[in-house]
């Protein structure tokens, strides 16, 4: 009887939404269950990489497997999502996920970064503060800082165990002997709650600051490598430096060219062959949001209003 | 696998999860929660009827967590109730030391823990998970708690609980990474020490 019921329940709320004959959310609860105990550990070990069974995926790994198996296995249908690619909804992996999951889980999508209960990124943290209760899943490509310093997974994983982490304080001074300062822009490894080095995935810079402290969970998958690794709430997470050279984000002396922000992260983009160009910001959310507050940047036409293109 | 490796003679008459998918995902997220913000309670409202003495939220986090994969130690003999529960709707596999266990599961907290899997310093990940049951679970006080997951500290106060097991966990996750991570269940509420959080012990006026 138990059984039956719960098939009504279900069926109800999620037959008219899901794609017939796939799982609510494609993975199977096996899988799903070995993900959430991985998931639980790399909580329990903050910046620590736990290696899981990743699976295949429909799509190949690269395209974020990593990230969608872990938000596969946290997904439920009351949750919203909101998936960026680059700090952009509209591009084609964010665009594809999102479908993704509205047709496995039937859950509710969003582009507004407030909104979101999960968002899963691809290399950016949105420019809004996000909130507690809030999940950030992060798409990894190559979840160990050391692996192009110390390739045998068996030394990295000695090194990690004994916080043994003086090459990669060599390797970023030696960036500053040859050029002055330290080059890495994206990718830039931080140590989380005095222990792990851990790679915040190839985010700029400019989002690591970001990373400390933050009212939501961060969760990060690397499906090709087959690792989950976390960071709980307010954990500190501090970006490598030294003491005679600071770490320092990127500034820009331009402002956004569409919603005048100086503030956030912006993308350089080429408007023609003759060396023109304009800064935009790469979270398109955040952009779109000042311009709807009445913003405009110096790229807008100069008489543009919006009543014009309705 | 496991039922074909050990026969089920018994069928209990408790029942699972109503809708096993929709069911485990909402408790896995009360865990996530719990356990990436330690001290803080969630509740279950999940409508399970499991054998004494497993309460509500137990029997929620073992639903949710174990199958045929993980290896469980529980503090109540192979034949009781719970275990044939649990081998029933889980899979899981029983096993006869708590060293062996991915999950260890106390029905009554004992005054010290027996031999457990801290985990490698380089596999930390391989430590056991224990599930302490008890009395009551509130916010009043007694216990508290700073590290990852709490912006300045919380407070815990777990009945029937003893100090020295407290100390004995402190002395443990000295190790770390080594460690072991604790689930504290009582009725429906539901919370969790991860290996990093710090506990302090409050004294009371009345000592």
């Amino acid at each position: 009887m138990a059984a039956i019921s719960g098939e009504r329940k279900r069926s109800s709320r999620l037959k008219e939404k899901t794609l017939d004959g796939y799982n609510f959310a494609y993975l199977d609860d096996q899988t799903k269950r070995m993900i959430r105990r991985a998931a639980l550990k790399a909580v329990a070990i903050p910046g620590y990489q736990v290696p899981f069974g990743s699976r295949e995926m429909p799509l190949p790994f690269g395209w974020g497997t990593g990230g969608i198996q872990v938000t596969a296995s946290i997904i439920g249908i009351d949750d919203t999502l909101k998936v960026i690619d680059q700090g952009a909804d509209d591009t084609t992996n964010a665009v594809n996920i999102r479908r993704f999951f509205a047709k496995t889980a039937g859950v509710e999508t969003t582009e507004n970064t407030s909104d979101a209960s999960i968002i899963q990124t691809r290399h950016r943290i949105p420019e809004v503060k996000l909130k507690s209760d809030q999940i950030i899943v992060y798409q990894v490509p190559i979840p160990e800082p050391l692996r192009w310093i110390e390739p045998r997974e068996e030394e990295t994983r000695k090194m990690h165990a004994l916080t043994e982490y003086g090459v990669m304080h060599v390797e970023l001074y030696e960036n500053i002997a040859h050029y002055g300062k330290v080059t890495t822009s994206y990718n830039y490894p931080v140590q989380v709650n005095d222990h792990y080095v851990m790679s915040p995935s190839p985010i700029p810079k400019f989002d690591n600051p970001k990373m400390d402290k933050m009212p939501a969970l961060q969760l990060f998958g690397a499906g090709r490598e087959k690792r989950i690794y976390a960071v709980p709430p307010y954990t500190k997470v501090k970006s490598l430096d030294f003491d005679d050279h600071p770490f320092e984000i990127e500034s820009w002396s331009e402002c956004c060219a569409l919603c005048e922000s100086s503030s956030s992260f912006l993308d350089e983009v080429i408007t023609d062959d003759k060396g023109s160009r304009m800064f935009v910001c790469s979270d398109s959310n955040f952009c779109a949001d000042r311009r709807a507050k009445g913003h405009k940047g110096p790229g807008l036409p100069r008489k543009f209003e919006i009543k014009d293109i309705e | 696998m496991a039922l074909l490796q050990e026969p089920i003679d018994h069928i209990p008459l408790e029942t699972g999860f109503d809708d096993p998918v929709y069911e485990s995902q909402i408790v896995f997220r009360k865990i996530l929660k719990v356990m990436s913000e330690p001290g803080t309670i969630k509740k279950i409202k999940n409508n399970l009827s499991a054998p004494d003495p497993m309460m509500k939220a137990t029997t929620a986090v073992c639903l949710t967590l174990m199958d045929f994969q993980t290896k469980v130690w529980l503090d109540l003999p192979r034949d009781s109730e719970v275990s044939k529960y649990l081998k029933f709707h889980t899979g899981l596999k029983l096993v006869e030391h708590t060293r062996d266990a991915d999950f260890v599961v106390f029905f009554s907290a004992p005054d010290e823990f027996p031999p457990l899997n801290l985990g490698t310093d380089e596999n930390p990940e391989t430590a056991a998970t224990v599930i302490i049951q008890t009395q009551s679970l509130d916010d009043t006080g007694k216990l508290k708690l700073t590290g990852p997951g709490i912006k300045k500290s919380r407070f815990l106060n777990a009945e029937n609980i003893p100090m020295s097991l407290w100390d004995q966990r402190g002395k443990v996750n000295s190790l770390f990474p080594k460690g072991i991570d604790i689930i504290l269940t009582s009725k429906k509420k539901l919370s969790a020490l991860p290996r990093t959080t710090k506990l302090e012990m409050i004294k009371t006026e009345k000592g």
